[in-house]
């Protein structure tokens, strides 16, 4: 018999049990699949009386902030509905939300002020009940987005976020423009906060497509575009980039981390950023009732101190004192301060031209 | 090959494989270091962040539905991909070459896009967040890689082995079970290790198909990523290169592994 | 004959039937989306998210960045993978498992933790800097991220493992006994290389190819992560549109586009193939 053959028939003795255990293991592992789906409909099925909410909420110290100082309360005063986060960023949820409204999965959670707008314009939310969201009388006027559809519970001033150990504190918005700079600023690719600054300090007011063209002479400065903050954080911290117009509470978030960044408000403002609180439609009364009830702890007493304390976050509710030593970051600051200083602009405009605003900025700047 | 020529070559190797771990060496020393921004060269000792991976559940806990996904996906993956390799390779027929484009096309099919359309097809079906829909969605993403390395194998195995054994008696299970599969082995290997590694490492289209309580170890890693880089991370890399040397070593002692690739 | 043709069909059924109802019919709708002028909401129909990329010359550029990286790297990836692969397979070390575990090593850490080692060797403060620094070369840092070269480099080091292990599974398969003959016959290792070996691995050069370019162009997190913005592709462009600006009849418009391009270039690919390889 040739070697070959002889190989052959060898291979036949040891192939049978390895592949036929193979065999085994794969259609153990998608009947096993399959059951475990439907024993998973099963147990839902069944537990129909006790409410389980779905709440989308951001990541980082956001879970624990939740369950320490919002789910933990509201739970005590009603033990049967249970709270699940699904934990993501606006630009991903979003548009999961988008494709999933035939069958939506979650009922109310937080996005940013474009996204809120995106999200009325678009028909997703459903309108915030008064009577369900007693603590939402407690936020000044002039913080609360328009549409009505969103309700405000953190906000924070976007500033300069810097490395003290390479560059002295930015005083103005005009030193990002600064010639030695060159390469080492990072910028925001999806969220249009340092343009408004732009065309603010040259008189031109807030508007986006100003400070976009006041930035292209200048444009030769950024040195990488950035749709994380954590990535933004990082280049800074390790001195690979310097400056980065970026949110106070998360810059001060990641000093207290131990990455080497500090926070300054330039000298001509801050531009404000909000935290909403939104209700998904698509869902029957009882759930919205619950969400819209859940979501206002967000806005309790408790809770705020918590997004203060842990986040440096500055509290929507009015009536909320800040601890002393809390003020002495640049980025925490009351309500009332924030209505009277930081910059704002029309939030609903700009949501309805990110597509051409975004052309722009790419055609302007990126190339 | 020559003594020389090997030698040269060998050196060759070597100097690309430095390549290849280059980034791995340099971000692997920080997951030791107590430094939270990662540097190189790490200053000091610290094993606080191999603590932190212990101390969150749910990277543990993704660790386990990448794995299963990765092999339940593969397992489909290689069943599919070869049956249709023999069918494009070996037969001649109307369509054959548009149906090779179609089985090429999701390896170029913006992820993105994908995970999009994926979910709004699977949502209606309710199959969305289910671990039945995420393999589903896997398979699709894997079987291009099966199909191009046995279809590439096959293409140098000559049909009369085939033919011989079916004269000798065998019927068609048999020959292909004893004789075809243990010749193209070389490819379904590679085809296998391309399917488990993509699998898992698999982010952009499971981003959509999953949710709380459905939740793979690369999206773990970046929702995580997302409120902060530290060496966290590192850890995790850590460990899990860990894992793949215990288990290409202990396929090599048990298995030998140069008789599987028919070096 | 019709038993035949039942045969092909329950071969290709598993496979054709999963991307049947799991690819073609996602695309479809995807591709209905395409040419709406708006989702969600009312809309009419329309061509011009597809008019967008004749007319603009923004997308003329995004199309040559995309697919010049994409020859680049394919080419790259094939000329420094071969010798791997050829050494892997008819080396004679003792350790091939330990060489196995070197190649595939880049697809087992996370892009994230790749994109931090790069920036840690390229980076304006990174290895390299420093080292030219040290020397005095320069005083100011060279630009080595954030570029097409770190790109490239990024993609290359995560797809060599591909074109490695496909060259491999198909060299494996040659019989060593040909080159041994041709040895016998009087023909240096040169010419037994160019003219036995290379031909007979064409298949496994032709199969990491395709799956490169591909992959390449499909490419969006190592672009991402190691050109921030400032390399411009296609893959880039349709994340965008997907997932910041939601626009995603344009994202759906770029996604046959880009699907579509691929597809002449693979067919070209396939065509050439076919009159080269050997039968």
């Amino acid at each position: 018999m040739s070697e070959h053959t002889a190989y052959l028939l060898r291979s036949f003795d040891k192939d049978v049990t390895r592949r036929a255990v193979l065999q085994g293991l794969v259609a153990m592992g998608v009947g096993a699949a399959t059951l475990t789906d439907f024993a998973g409909r099963l147990a839902r099925a069944s537990a129909a009386d006790v409410a389980e909410l779905t709440i989308f909420c951001w990541s980082g110290l956001v879970p624990d902030i939740l369950k320490e100082a919002s789910i933990a309360p509201f739970r005590k005063t009603r033990p049967e509905v249970s709270i699940k986060l699904d934990v993501s960023t606006n630009a991903v949820m979003y548009p999961k939300m988008l494709a999933a409204r035939s069958n939506p999965a979650i009922s109310g959670g937080m996005f940013n002020d474009i996204f809120t707008q995106k999200g009325i314009a678009d028909g997703l939310w459903e309108k915030p009940n008064d009577e369900w969201m007693p603590n939402k009388k407690s936020i000044p006027t002039e913080l609360l987005a328009p549409g009505g559809y969103g309700v405000l519970f953190q906000f924070t001033p976007f500033g300069i976020m810097y490395n003290p150990d390479r560059v002295e504190k930015p005083k103005s918005w005009a030193d990002l423009w600064d010639p030695k700079y060159k390469g080492r600023v990072v910028m925001w690719d999806l969220y249009y906060d340092a343009y408004i600054a732009a065309a603010v300090i040259s008189g031109k007011g807030p508007s986006v497509e100003e400070g976009i063209k006041l930035w292209a002479p200048h444009k030769q400065n950024v040195g990488a575009w950035t749709t994380s903050n954590s990535k933004a954080e990082d280049e800074v911290a390790r001195g690979e980039m310097w400056l980065a117009p970026h949110w106070g509470a998360w810059a001060e978030q990641a000093r207290t981390q131990g990455k080497k960044l500090a926070f300054a408000i330039p000298k001509e403002g801050a531009v404000q950023w909000g935290g909403h609180m939104v209700s998904v439609t698509g869902f029957k009364r009882p759930i919205v009732e619950l969400t819209q009830r859940y979501l206002d702890t967000w806005n309790s007493e408790e809770c705020q101190l918590t997004w203060i304390t842990k986040g440096f976050f500055g509290p929507a509710n009015r009536n909320v004192k800040i601890p002393p030593e809390m003020l002495k970051s640049p980025a925490v600051m009351t309500a009332e301060d924030a209505a009277k200083k930081l910059i704002r602009y029309d939030v609903k405009a700009v949501g309805e031209k990110i597509p051409q605003l975004k052309a722009l900025i790419d055609r302007t700047l990126k190339v | 090959m020559s003594d020389r020529a090997e030698r040269l070559l060998g050196w060759y190797v070597v100097g690309l494989l430095a390549f290849l771990a280059l980034p791995i060496v340099v971000v692997f020393p920080a997951a030791f270091a107590p430094d939270p921004t990662l540097n190189f060269p790490p200053r000091g000792l610290s094993l606080r962040w191999f603590k932190n991976v212990v101390d969150q559940p749910q990277f543990l806990r993704a660790f386990y539905v990448s794995l299963y996904v990765a092999v339940v996906s593969t397992a489909l993956a290689l069943v599919a991909g070869t049956l249709a390799a023999f069918a494009l390779v070996r037969h001649r027929f109307p369509g054959r070459q548009l149906l090779e484009l179609l089985f090429v096309a999701p390896l170029v099919f913006p992820a993105i896009v994908y995970g999009v359309a994926m979910l709004m097809v699977l949502n209606p079906m309710r199959l969305q967040r289910t671990i039945l829909g995420l393999c589903l969605a896997h398979v699709v993403i894997t079987v291009p890689y099966v199909l191009r390395t046995v279809s590439a194998t096959l293409h140098g195995v000559s049909p009369t082995f085939e033919e011989s054994a079916a004269i000798l008696g065998a019927n068609r299970w048999r020959t292909f079970w004893h004789v075809t599969l243990p010749l193209i082995r070389p490819g379904l290997i590679a085809g296998a290790t391309f399917s488990l590694i993509i699998s898992f490492d698999e982010f952009t289209v499971s981003l959509f198909l999953t949710g709380p309580g459905l939740m793979t170890l690369p999206l773990e890693i970046y929702n995580y990523t997302e409120f902060t880089i530290d060496p966290t991370i590192a850890a995790i890399s850590t460990v899990l290169i860990a894992l793949s040397v215990a288990i290409i070593v202990a396929i090599e002692r048990f298995l030998g592994f140069e008789k599987h690739f028919q070096l | 004959m019709r038993r035949w043709r039942l045969g092909i069909l329950g071969l290709l059924a598993p496979a054709g039937l999963l991307l049947g109802v799991l690819f073609v019919y996602p695309l479809l709708n995807m591709a209905s989306l395409s040419v709406r002028s708006k989702f969600p909401g009312a809309f009419t129909y329309t061509g011009e998210h597809y008019a967008k990329f004749v007319t603009e010359p923004y997308f003329l550029q995004v199309t040559q960045t995309t697919f010049t990286l994409a020859i680049v790297v394919t080419i790259l990836t094939i000329v420094l993978g071969y010798p791997v692969a050829y050494y892997f397979v008819r080396g004679h070390s003792r350790r091939k498992h330990l060489i196995f575990l070197c190649i595939i090593s880049p697809l087992l850490v996370s892009i994230v933790v790749r994109t931090i080692g790069w920036t840690i060797v390229l980076g304006n403060e990174g290895l390299v800097n420093n080292f030219l620094r040290a020397l005095g070369a320069t005083r100011e840092p060279w630009p080595l991220m954030n570029n097409f070269w770190s790109v490239t480099v990024g993609l290359v080091h995560v797809l060599l493992p591909f074109m490695i292990l496909s060259i491999a599974s198909v060299l494996g398969k040659i019989d060593p006994a040909l080159e041994e003959s041709a040895a016998v016959l009087g023909a240096n290792p040169a010419w037994t290389f160019w003219r036995v070996t290379l031909p007979l691995s064409v298949q496994g050069i032709a199969a990491g190819s395709i799956l490169v370019f591909c992959l390449t162009i499909g490419a969006y997190i190592t672009p991402w992560w190691l050109g921030r913005g400032k390399v411009l592709l296609f893959s880039t462009t349709i994340y965008d549109q997907m997932l910041a600006i939601i626009d995603w009849p344009f994202g759906s418009a770029a996604a046959m586009m880009l699907v579509a391009a691929t597809l002449v270039v693979a067919t070209v690919y396939f065509t050439l193939l076919g009159r080269v390889g050997p039968r």
